[in-house]
């Protein structure tokens, strides 16, 4: 195997100096350096870490001999051992996900760190970035997180799960907030102290609360400037019956939290259906499954998909869906029905009018939603109504940026005589008079070939399939 | 070992308090004390109210905000 030089780092893997990731074109390259190399070939040998990755619990790792990458131990001088790992369809971020994708995520990180431990090792750090979704499973990707445990030391990532774990997830199991706007501006998770001050007094009374929220901001306040304590802390040996109980509390919270919003406006949205004839519903399927059928797309993002029942349907045809929502509760429910129906669907909570940007350090270490495209096939149906009259986006606008994120499209343009587009209007003022099927066409001329156009029955509604140009 | 992660001071104190017999004494004094804060002193607070403080720039973790600095 012969790596190209110079190495493309992958964006987001710098923090640990003993491990990173390198992409090779298709391929992704892991490193490790110093004591992490053989530490790392040992835990790829055990058979406690050969039944997680059976179990689908991490990434596929693969050991690379140094003739098998000779371009990798040559361009990283202090190179111990190389690994490979398989490629994701798509990368995803913790602020992207529903709470019931946030706690999944950290059930499997607390596993993970439990069965370490149970066999002498520990999970180094705990950020919910080092937890991917392939489809519907959560699946652990930092391989190099993985290392001997130095007696005493307990589990000093506790911090760092709270931050980008517990705190999302209590405050909005408990404050009723959703989390996904704060963790994108947060990048290194939810401050406990913030998050106290958040959570209402009847949340921190709750003894999980407490102890992560409460006592741990308390804990820092009285001993943040008390060097002496700090060092006191960090020298004294964490017993390891307090490690597994630390972390089998956390699993035990995580668990019982309540998911409380279970139904929004939107998520009752495609079973009520009651501006669908049953011809109506039945043709847009079928246009749907035709088109889709006949692309055979390796990945296709269902934009504004409610709670997935195109996206279900793509993904008998497509390889890989990514299944795209503003409403939290809308992707919930998905998550669940993919879970147990559609492995190859991953859901994303994200609203289309402000989409994820490049963030993170250098704009780079976290990709925007455009940057992750384009995919084979973009559906947007029922889509440009919210785009163009609630969110005020001139559909010229509109047309070039589907362009920018999908090689061809699945649309359905609603028009204003349609009951959804006369609900939007009945809050606000009608300045839309540019808002129309021949304005829509003209508009999508200067991207997309129209395909095929179908008006859908019982409607005013009509489905274009579109090709872009070039 | 030094962590490239920062394990926060309040994380690293919660393990060491739930990590031996004294930890439990210094843990329902300091809750004790937080509910009588709570109760007798701060009133009920409500999330506005402390959204607002930390708007102000109320200090959250000074370890934080040092190691980030450095």
């Amino acid at each position: 195997m012969v790596v190209s030089t110079p190495l493309a780092f992958e964006p987001s893997s710098f923090r640990d100096p003993s491990s990173g990731v390198v992409l090779d074109g298709d391929r992704v390259l892991r490193y490790a350096v110093g004591e992490a190399g053989p530490a790392l070939a040992g835990v790829l040998a055990a058979p406690w870490f050969s039944a997680l990755i059976a179990e689908e619990k991490v990434e596929r790792t693969t050991p690379l001999a140094r003739e098998d990458a000779p371009g990798l131990y040559r361009a990283l001088p202090g190179i111990t051992a190389a690994f490979e790992h398989p490629r994701l369809p798509f990368i995803s971020y913790p602020y992207e996900w529903s709470f019931e994708m946030l706690r999944a995520a950290a059930l499997l990180q607390l596993e993970l760190v439990e069965a370490s431990f149970a066999n002498g090792h520990m999970v180094k750090d705990a950020t919910s970035y080092n937890v991917q979704f392939r489809g519907a499973r959560p699946t652990f990707i930092d391989f190099g997180s993985f290392e001997p445990y130095a007696a005493g030391e307990g589990w000093r990532a506790y911090g760092q799960f709270c931050r980008l774990f517990l705190n999302p997830l209590y405050l909005q199991a408990y404050g009723g907030v959703p989390f996904q706007p704060w963790l994108r501006s947060a990048i290194d998770g939810l401050d406990t102290e913030v998050v106290r001050r958040l959570l209402p007094l009847r949340a921190k009374l709750r003894p999980s609360v407490f102890v992560d929220v409460v006592l741990q901001s308390m804990l820092t306040r009285r001993f943040a400037a008390n060097e002496q304590a700090l060092r006191s802390a960090r020298e004294r040996a964490i017993p390891d019956t307090a490690v597994r109980g630390m972390v089998s509390r956390a699993r035990k919270t995580v668990e019982k939290l309540p998911r409380r919003k279970r139904r929004s406006a939107w998520s009752g949205y495609e079973d009520d259906r009651a501006h669908y004839s049953p011809a109506a519903v039945a043709f847009r399927e079928r246009f749907v499954a035709e088109v889709v059928d006949r692309a055979r797309p390796s990945m296709l993002w269902d934009l504004g998909c409610n709670t997935g029942r195109f996206s279900l349907l793509a993904a008998k045809t497509a390889q890989h869906v990514v299944a795209i929502d503003g409403d939290e509760a809308s992707i919930d429910l998905l998550f669940e029905r993919a879970r147990e129906a559609a492995p190859n669907v991953h859901p994303l909570v994200m609203d289309l009018l402000n989409p994820s940007p490049n963030q993170g350090w250098a704009q780079a270490e976290r990709q925007g939603l455009a940057e992750r495209g384009p995919a084979d096939v973009v559906l947007a149906l029922a889509l440009v109504h919210h785009i163009a009259i609630s969110g005020n986006v001139p559909l010229p606008r509109f047309a070039a940026w589907l362009a920018s994120v999908g090689r061809s499209a699945i649309v359905e343009f609603v028009p204003k005589a349609d009951p959804m587009v006369q609900r939007l209007l009945l809050t606000r003022k009608d300045v839309y008079g540019g808002y129309t099927i021949e304005a829509f066409e003209s508009a999508l001329a200067e991207h997309w070939i129209i395909a095929e156009r179908a008006a859908v029955p019982d409607t005013s509604r009509v489905l274009y399939h579109l090709e872009r140009h070039g | 070992m030094l962590l490239y992660i920062d394990a926060g001071t309040g994380g690293m104190m919660v393990q060491v308090l739930f990590s031996g017999a004294l930890g439990f004494v210094v843990f329902f004094k300091l809750a004790a004390k937080r509910i009588a804060d709570v109760l007798f002193r701060r009133g009920r607070t409500t999330a506005s109210e402390d959204a607002t403080a930390v708007a102000d720039g109320d200090s959250a973790d000074p370890a934080s905000d040092i190691s980030r600095a450095a």
